[in-house]
């Protein structure tokens, strides 16, 4: 297990460096520079060299890279270009935001996508099978930020239960403003495990040691609960696992019909302000999350089916 | 000048700022459409939207709350400021020696009254009693440090044009400042009530530093920051020691960034916000029909061009320029595009105080747009490169409708999205692309009278190749030095007026209309007005109970 570890985690520096370095060389590629931005065009050549001096951006390309990869292993990310703050408060105010979002939303799609799967799979091919199959391919077609207007509508407009948008203040404010996003991003995964888990069963059900089980006369809801959910899981929790990498990249939309301060909308208008060093720290942050949430996938593997040894 | 950028993501909606230096503007999703924009007739135009007469007694007290599509990320530092997100909450904290209002001539501000020497080059101004939000008093020295740096090109990096003629600043007494000009500047009086030379307190900067002061500004303003939180809202409180009597009346106001245009009409709508800015110009009509709530659609100074580089050819002849702005269907844009929230352009720039309202706009005649294509260099037709910001879905429902009419007369139009960043960076130097229109579509004006804006479209000696076009007549840009150089009001208005009507006739652009301002307000926020110039002046605003 311990070697395990290591490998895995002497495997995810070469993606790290692979990720930030392209990040950074297609930045750079794009015309447009922070220091006319930040100055205005009609800022005078000499403004932008001085701006550009003290930002660090005069020096060789190379040479701010390394900078920036020395500064990483620190944690010190140096100082936003256009906010006046340093990255590393800036990836403190934003990482929890994100995170808590990301969280709600798995437990918002496992708690929805469970169940159905499980009623899905015992009456399979019957009318609770096909109305389940047919509200997931719904959920899942909509586009989320559709999905997230039109529960706006009704929670917020008409029903007023929950604020339109917004981070809120202290945990209730939090949670309160995360449940129609992670509703809506739940409804968006809670399909794909859905229909995963639902296979998962239907193959399992069909094994003999279900039959065994049946035979020695253990209750149906043990039986699924306990010996066939866990062996259908495996599957599913890759299925996750790689969804959620690809989630966090999508987060970008929500983050902006919901006004949440997340990491998403601070990588775009990064972007657009040429910030650098807020561009190659959100990138690492990224590029780290995936690659921990593809290495606790593994783990988890593991976990679920004693066979898998690490 | 300002820009109203459109913003990222998927679907802008539109906030504004300035033209040059744009930061982070936030990114809108969805709809739409835009805001600077705006409007047009009907509905409310400028003003208040509720007058006090018909609302009844100002009360005090109450908390705004106002949603809008920027965050003042870049902090509250009057000097280089670098988004509308940052310069609308700094006018509410700050004062200038005179102040913009809904008219073309400033009003006094922090000074009571001025007055300027024969020659024109000693400006005197008679500060009133007024105190910062931290109880110290305005002094002729905070004057003198505030204008001297705005004057400072290397402080003032972002407008260093506009502070280009102030010598120094004299302190006569506590209540008195001379501004001394290196030479006359007919537009002295517009440019020191621009946001960037607002009165700072000179004690404080010196003591905790121009970075520190962006974050615990201090001003003379109505309002006073009490709590800012990155990317979420902005808090402002009344200034206790506010100079005008029985204002503000809002205790305080908040500030909410609501990056998507949907999401704000939907904040407006459940009440969670007082007043929405940037509605799109497609919600317009039903937020109207919804009950308790209006949408101001005001006047603004700012206004939309298709830009054409004079270089390229066959662009340089005027004939084949007249010819794309006779072949422009600006009724059937504005209508379909914009929802008539917009006025038609007679200018190449936008209607500041030489406007002239007699010259003529460009008719739609494919007849006459024809012919003069017959008679120009680009007879037998050419292809013409346009570039557009990508993501706003306004800016490429006109190109398509300017693509389907062009074509008409033998111009091939090839419309190029590019990112914002990307598009300015080549547009200015000249690379890439015949014509062009900015984020959002709209650029603003940061000053009430022409000179600005006039120089920075029409002049190539303002730094921006005539906004990218290249155009270079020398008769404007003598008239230009004139009126910029005189203190005679008429000779001011005339050189402007025959600017214009050059500048129409040699058509640099397409210029297609003067945007508005349009936002959403709720009906128990009495007195809301949209200044011209773009922000909200919130002192006189109160909240029914």
């Amino acid at each position: 297990m311990g070697t395990y570890l290591l490998r895995r985690a002497a495997q995810a520096v070469p993606v790290l460096i692979g990720i930030t370095l392209a990040a950074f060389v297609i930045i750079h590629l794009v015309p447009g520079e922070p220091a006319k931005i930040l100055l205005g065009a009609r800022a005078t050549p000499a403004a932008v060299a001085t701006l550009n001096k003290q930002l660090g951006l005069d020096r060789p390309l190379p040479t701010q890279y390394f900078d920036f990869v020395k500064g990483a292993l620190t944690l010190s990310f140096g100082e936003s270009i256009t906010q006046k703050t340093t990255v590393g408060s800036l990836l403190g105010e934003r990482i929890p935001v994100t995170a808590f979002l990301l969280l709600c939303s798995v437990l918002v799609s496992i708690v929805v996508a469970v169940p159905l799967a499980v009623a899905s799979a015992l009456r399979r091919n019957r009318a609770a099978d096909h109305a389940i199959r047919l509200f997931s391919m719904v959920t899942f077609a909509m586009p989320s930020f559709l999905l997230g207007l039109l529960l706006i509508l009704a929670f917020s407009l008409n029903l007023r239960l929950l604020p339109t948008s917004g981070y809120g203040e202290g945990l209730v404010g939090h949670l309160r403003g995360l449940t129609l996003p992670a509703v809506t991003v739940g409804l968006y995964l809670a399909p794909i495990l859905l229909r995963t888990l639902r296979v998962g069963i239907i193959e399992t059900l069909g094994a003999e040691f279900v039959e065994a089980a049946k035979a020695r006369g253990l209750s149906a809801p043990r039986i699924v609960l306990k010996h066939v959910l866990r062996n259908s899981l495996v599957s599913t929790v890759t299925v996750l696992g790689l969804n959620i990498g690809f989630l966090l990249s999508g987060l970008v939309i929500i983050e902006n019909v919901f006004a949440l301060p997340g990491l998403g909308s601070e990588l775009v208008s990064s972007i657009a302000t040429r910030d650098y060093p807020t561009i190659q720290a959100l990138t690492l942050v990224f590029g780290v999350a995936v690659v921990a949430i593809n290495l606790l996938t593994d783990l988890l593997y593991a976990v679920l089916d004693p066979r898998v040894r690490l | 000048m300002r820009r109203s950028i459109g913003v990222r993501s998927a679907s802008p909606g539109r906030s504004s700022h300035r033209l040059l230096p744009r930061i982070a503007a936030l990114p809108a999703l969805l709809l739409v459409s835009a805001l600077l924009a705006a409007c047009g007739s009907s509905s409310s135009s400028s003003g208040s939207t509720s007058s006090a007469s018909e609302a009844g007694t100002p009360v005090q007290g109450g908390v705004l709350k106002f949603a809008r599509a920027e965050d003042a990320d870049v902090g509250l530092n009057p000097i280089n400021a670098p988004s509308n997100g940052s310069i609308f909450i700094i006018t509410q904290i700050f004062d200038q020696l005179v102040e913009m209002g809904q008219g073309s001539e400033v009003e006094p501000g922090l000074a009571s009254s001025w007055e300027k020497s024969a020659d024109g080059l000693s400006w005197t101004f008679h500060l009133r009693e007024a105190s910062f939000s931290n109880g110290e008093p305005v002094t002729a020295e905070d004057v003198k440090f505030s204008i001297e740096r705005f004057a400072n090109p290397k402080i003032n990096v972002s407008y260093p044009a506009l502070g280009e003629a102030i010598k120094d600043v004299q302190v006569v007494d506590p209540h008195t400042a001379i501004i001394h000009l290196k030479h006359v500047n007919g537009a002295l009086l517009d440019d020191v009530a621009m946001f960037a030379s607002s009165i700072e307190p000179k004690k404080v900067v010196e003591k905790i530093g121009d970075k520190a002061f962006s974050e615990h500004p201090v001003g003379s303003g109505p309002f006073m920051l009490t709590e800012y939180v990155r990317g979420q809202k902005t808090v402002l409180a009344r200034n206790p020691h506010y100079w005008r009597a029985g204002q503000p009346l809002l205790d305080g106001v908040v500030f909410e960034y609501v990056p998507d245009a949907n999401t704000r009409v939907l904040k407006l709508r459940s009440g969670e916000t007082d007043v929405a800015a940037a509605i799109p110009y497609n919600q317009v009509a039903s937020l109207n029909g919804t009950e308790g709530i209006s949408v101001e659609v005001a006047k603004a100074l700012s206004w939309q061009s298709i830009f054409l580089n004079t270089t390229k050819p066959p662009l340089g002849d005027v004939k084949v320029r007249q010819a794309l702005n006779y072949a422009t269907p600006k009724e059937e844009i504005l209508k379909t595009v914009l929802y008539g929230n917009a006025q038609i352009a007679n200018s190449m720039i936008p209607p500041l105080k030489y406007w002239d309202a007699s010259v003529k706009a460009y008719p739609f005649d494919l007849e006459k747009a024809k012919t003069l294509m017959s008679e120009s260099s680009g007879s037998k037709g050419f292809k013409l490169e346009l570039l557009i910001p990508s993501g706003d879905p306004v800016e490429q429902q006109i190109a398509e409708v300017l693509k389907a009419e062009w074509a008409k007369i033998g111009v091939n139009v090839d419309i190029v999205q590019r990112e914002v960043g990307a598009l300015e960076s080549g547009w200015f130097e000249g690379k890439g692309g015949m014509a062009a229109t900015f984020e959002g579509g709209t650029l603003s004006s940061d000053t009430l009278s022409d000179d600005e804006i006039a120089g920075l479209t029409l002049n190539p000696e303002a730094g921006l190749h005539s906004l990218g076009t290249y155009y270079n007549n020398p008769k404007v840009n003598k008239l230009l030095a004139e009126a910029g150089s005189t203190l005679s009001e008429e000779q001011r208005a005339k050189d402007f007026a025959e600017v214009q009507q050059i500048a129409m006739e040699d058509a640099p652009a397409v210029p297609l209309f003067f945007t508005k301002s349009v936002t959403g307000v709720r009906s128990n926020v009495k007195d809301f007005q949209t200044y011209p110039i773009g922000w909200w002046p919130l002192r006189q605003v109160w909240l029914a109970k």
